[in-house]
């Protein structure tokens, strides 16, 4: 058992106030992570780098410095995000022999710049391409609730690390759901934020109208400090009266797990919702973002693919391909029918202040099964993860998925909580409220089996 | 998922030529599936569109 806290306000509380080293917690967090490798969430340990800083935020407090609101607060972040001195493989073989990044990209920098210490790079699908965080180089990670299940993805390494209590905070990228589907497999809070409002800048990008960065953590407080810190700026407090609530019906409400709808069904009770709303462009949306990721993917890549089509996994090589054959009418059509859904998701916000949706049809699915059965429907046990969370992605809107509380040993699975874009603070205070309610929490961190 | 049939096949490859990418005999069916899929996902956004022509 560590003595390190499990969440970031409380390590960067105990470190400000010199009752724990920045060093001890570093030390401490790079030992659980190449303990507990048999995850395979980690693609590198960074120990050098995470040991000269936690230093200086020791040096910091012992010289009566401010060593920041998130001091010796150890992170990790997708192997997409730049840090300095390292290649940003993407997920990719053929970026191994890439340079090496000059510098930290802004999000990161930034976090380090208050205090938090970077440990880890963490792994994902080949350039963010899935749900699922299985990597034909770099192997499958495995759900810290259960190995033999999926941790979700892209961002699963970053998702499971968290979920495994070995980091309190991780950085992931959301094009489609990349944040959202595996903080829901992994039971812990997930943000994608209002896109646009967190830098990019040495991100390595996917589907440029899409892509957002945000993190992982297992509380509330924590994902509204980290979230402040790579903003730049304070949240403003939500002050507009009693919040309006609605749950999504229609395609969000057809094709998911009872339990998770029951969950929903809790949560709009305890927030007085009002009757559910329908966004009816929802299922053509979803398909737009099919069409659209496949597209903007495919041809980002396709110089790399007229060079080397074998350099790539197999799973994202032939995505890619068949996206970038695409005709042009498809993605015509589909830019149509995304201006009209961002117009629907709108008119929603303009008369509620929090919609709900499902974060993933189903809890995590088993890492050989390819199909699962959802409400007498056949789903598929990866792409079909996004179900819920590609058509959202379209509006730019900010969304927290947020763990539904469970019994003991119940598989996690989450619920999104959608708001305006900028609304973020709105999010966190009902995530917290919710919390408070006991409707909402993290699974108690796994007791993980030690890598020999 | 349907077998891909030789028709299929080389109107991938056709597709590719045109954008001078030399399909891997590999990946060639794993492109017609995933081509399957995103017809599929173009005939909800058609059939939506069509809705609101009506």
């Amino acid at each position: 058992m560590s003595a390190v806290p499990e969440t970031a306000c409380a390590i960067a509380a105990q470190v400000r106030e010199g009752r724990l080293s920045a060093r001890q917690v570093a030390t401490d967090t790079l030992d659980r992570i190449a303990r507990h490798d048999d995850l395979n969430a980690a693609t590198r340990l960074l120990r050098e780098r995470a040991l000269a800083d936690a230093a200086r935020v020791d040096a910091a407090v012992a010289a009566g410095r401010d060593p920041g609101p998130l001091a010796g607060v150890p992170f990790a972040v997708k192997d997409l995000f730049d840090v300095a001195g390292e290649t940003t493989t993407a997920g990719a073989r053929q970026r191994a022999h890439a340079p090496a990044a000059a510098r930290d990209a802004e999000v990161v920098a930034r976090l380090c710049a208050a205090g938090a210490v970077l440990v880890a790079t963490a792994n994902m699908d080949e350039f963010a391409y899935g749900f699922s965080t299985e990597n034909a180089h770099y192997g499958t990670t495995r759900n810290p609730h259960d190995p033999d299940r999926l941790a979700g993805g892209s961002s699963g390494g970053s998702a499971a690390l968290v979920g495994a209590g070995l980091v309190p905070l991780a950085l992931g990228s959301d094009t489609n759901g990349s944040i959202r589907v595996p903080a829901s497999l992994c039971g812990i809070f997930g943000l994608r934020p209002s896109f646009g409002a967190l830098s990019v800048e040495g991100v390595y990008p996917f589907v440029e109208r899409l892509d957002t960065v945000g993190c992982f953590a297992r509380s509330p407080e924590d994902m509204a400090l980290a979230h402040a810190v790579m903003l730049g700026e304070a949240l403003p407090r939500f002050e507009g009266g009693p919040v309006r609530v609605a749950a999504l019906g229609g395609w969000f409400a057809g094709r998911a797990d009872a339990a998770v709808l029951a969950g929903i069904d809790r949560i709009a009770a305890h927030l007085e919702a009002g009757p559910p709303v329908v966004l009816r462009s929802a299922a053509a949306a979803r398909s737009a973002g099919f069409l659209l990721t496949g597209a903007e993917g495919g041809h980002r890549h396709l110089p790399a693919l007229r060079r080397d089509a074998m350099a790539f996994d197999p799973a994202t090589r032939d995505r890619l391909i068949a996206g970038a054959l695409q005709p042009i009418a498809a993605v015509r059509d589909a830019e149509a029918v995304a201006a009209r859904f961002v117009a629907e998701v709108a008119d929603a916000l303009a008369g509620h202040d929090l919609l709900l949706a499902p974060a993933t049809p189903m809890p995590a699915p088993r890492i050989d099964a390819t199909t699962i059965v959802i409400d007498g429907q056949t789903l598929s046990a990866r792409a079909d993860l996004g179900l819920h969370t590609q058509p959202l992605s379209l509006a730019g809107v900010p969304i927290l998925s947020v763990p539904l509380a469970q019994a003991e040993g119940v598989l996690p699975i989450g619920v999104q909580l959608i708001a305006a874009p900028g609304r973020e603070a709105l999010l966190f205070e009902t995530a917290a409220a919710l919390v408070a309610a006991g409707l909402v929490a993290c699974p108690p961190v796994p007791r993980l089996a030690e890598a020999a | 998922m349907t077998q891909p049939t030789e028709a299929e096949r080389n109107a991938a490859m056709l597709q590719a030529e045109r954008l001078w990418l030399a399909l891997p005999a590999a990946a060639l069916d794993g492109v017609v599936a995933n081509q399957q899929l995103l017809a599929r996902h173009h005939a909800v956004v058609r059939e939506a569109l069509a809705e609101d022509a009506e």
